[in-house]
């Protein structure tokens, strides 16, 4: 970069004079810093290229793929298991990433986040709150209903983002019936997921027979922190136990599993949050308006293997239920046809309570 | 300015930005400082004035509004107490001059500086700024910031006595213009 010629030689003389004395004294000018701390000008390019829409691929090999893998997900009990199944599907279209109050959607790949334990501490609170006053509903049917996406083709071969709204029946004996319906598409900052509409027009049950669930599993988990984390262990069968990246992510696919298949008490969810206040990794995002539009505060964890994916848990300061996750890939992945930064997943849970009955089929 | 012109000034200065806002505002924050501000720059880009030799300056100064914003930010945010690093890691004040980059003893050096130094040492160490652009940064003629810089390297090396931080030996300034 050019310095220009038209300053004086003893401006000049005694501007690098003082230059020369800073970095003798210790003073870092920028020499130093470690390039690999900053992104690449090609990066940054393609970030902002990005982030205006300049790149939107759309074939419709592309697309066809994406529904294709989307599907395959969605057609077998491998959906409890959310983000951590889907890694496989390709993705279309790019999907906005939310703005968190410590990570905004442009700098959504890279945000360090913030110390998590003030916003654990937050919704461990906000849940032992409405411990005193719970709204689980009655009856022994675990009812959840969440707001999922997937990318659809239309006959034009163009592409477009669609939410999936699912219910689930979870009975006593481990029976499992299942609603999905499409729902409307999200508007263009990623928000509208939205409750089943009554009409369902494109509903499309399924039964998975007595056994398939453990019913009982959430009402079955300590409420001490330590104790949960070794039950969630256990469950998962986690390759380590030792505090870690590892342990980390078993425990985060573990209560990412438990929001989205039980009925989570008040008194679990605050030892879920407590829980992950003594693990590794875990950093706060800050508040969020979620895909619906509600108040949450996000936390986050990157993958520890590859570095590759942001997992989200999104939190509600008003009772400590989960609002959603979303997963994020942040660095570019060969066998992915997607471009970093980019939403792979989420769901947004909508309902969560305690049911009479399961509908009949 | 195209992506090429673009790519050239994002890699000349944003290791300078960076080391510029890390004394301010911590190297991590100083991080989302260097983004911010070539978000600003990527947006303002066709705005930018045609001869190159100012584009630092220009540069400079979005980022010194940027740490200004940051600085805030933690002011507001402490005053909410609302979330966890305010209560932890890092006291608010604007003397945080806490970047890992600079030695501990250039750091010592740094806090004894006025607010008003501080500002003329992160302009003026600022490299690729030749002074009239750094003199404009700051509002002020040339021969002034010159004077300002002159009388800043002395007070350099009182602080460098002072705290015991081994100085280094002043530059003849004839010596200088000689070479």
């Amino acid at each position: 970069m050019s310095t220009g010629g038209r300053d004086d030689h003893a401006h000049v003389d005694e501007l690098e004079a003082f230059r020369r004395e800073a970095a003798a004294l210790g003073f870092d000018d920028g020499q130093d810093v470690d390039e690999a701390r900053l992104e690449s000008a090609d990066d940054f390019i393609a970030r902002m290229r990005s982030a205006a829409g300049d790149e939107r691929p759309s074939s419709r090999r592309r697309a066809r793929r994406v529904v294709a893998a989307v599907l395959a997900v969605a057609a077998g009990v491998a959906v409890f298991f959310g983000v951590a199944h889907r890694q496989d599907a390709a993705v279309a279209e790019s999907l906005p990433s939310l703005d968190y109050e410590f990570a905004s959607a442009v700098r959504i790949a890279y945000a360090g986040g913030e110390d998590p334990r003030t916003t654990l501490d937050s919704l461990a609170a906000a849940a032992d709150a409405d411990a005193a006053d719970p709204d689980e509903g009655s009856g022994a049917v675990q009812y959840k209903q969440s707001d999922s996406w997937f990318a659809e083709v239309d006959e034009d071969g163009s592409s477009s983002i669609v939410p999936r709204v699912r219910e689930a029946w979870l009975a006593p004996d481990g029976s499992l019936t299942t609603r999905e319906t499409l729902g409307a598409p999200l508007r263009a900052d990623g928000r509208g997921a939205a409750p089943v509409r009554p009409d369902r027009p494109d509903a499309v049950d399924e039964r998975l027979p007595a056994g398939t669930v453990d019913a009982d599993f959430a009402r079955s988990l300590p409420t001490s922190p330590a104790r949960l984390a070794d039950a969630l262990l256990d469950h998962i069968e986690c390759e380590s136990r030792a505090v870690g990246p590892v342990r980390s992510m078993c425990l985060y696919r573990e209560v990412v599993s438990l929001f989205e298949t039980h009925v989570v008490s008040p008194e679990l969810a605050a030892a879920t949050w407590r829980m992950l206040r003594d693990e590794q990794g875990f950093v706060s995002l800050g508040s969020v308006k979620d895909r619906a539009g509600r108040a949450g505060l996000g936390l986050s964890i990157i993958d520890p293997e590859n570095g590759r994916y942001r997992y989200i848990l999104i939190g509600d300061p008003s009772d400590g239920q989960m609002l959603g996750v979303e997963e994020i890939l942040i660095k570019d992945d060969p066998s992915l046809d997607a471009k970093a930064p980019t939403v792979t997943a989420f769901t947004a849970f909508l309902e969560s309570r305690y049911v009479k009955d399961v509908p009949a089929g | 300015m195209d992506d090429e012109e673009f790519g050239a000034l994002y890699d000349a200065l944003k290791r300078p930005v960076h080391a510029f806002a890390a004394r301010r505002v911590g190297p991590e924050a100083a991080k989302d400082v260097v983004s911010e501000t070539f978000e600003v720059v990527w947006r303002k880009r066709d705005e930018f004035p045609p001869d190159r030799a100012a584009w630092p300056a220009w540069v400079v100064g979005i980022a010194k509004n940027k740490v200004l914003q940051e600085l805030q930010r933690r002011t507001r945010k402490h005053h909410d107490n609302r979330f966890a690093q305010d209560w932890t890691v890092e006291p608010v004040t604007d003397d945080t001059s806490h970047s890992v980059l600079d030695s501990v003893e250039s750091q010592q050096i740094y806090r004894e500086l006025t607010p008003a130094e501080k500002h003329l040492f992160d302009v003026a160490f600022f490299r690729d700024l030749p002074p009239s652009q750094a003199a404009a940064v700051l509002g002020i003629s040339t021969s002034a910031f010159t004077t300002r810089v002159s009388r800043l390297r002395q007070r350099l090396r009182d602080l460098s006595e002072a705290t015991g931080v081994p100085g280094p030996r002043p530059v003849a300034d004839t010596e200088e213009r000689i070479s």
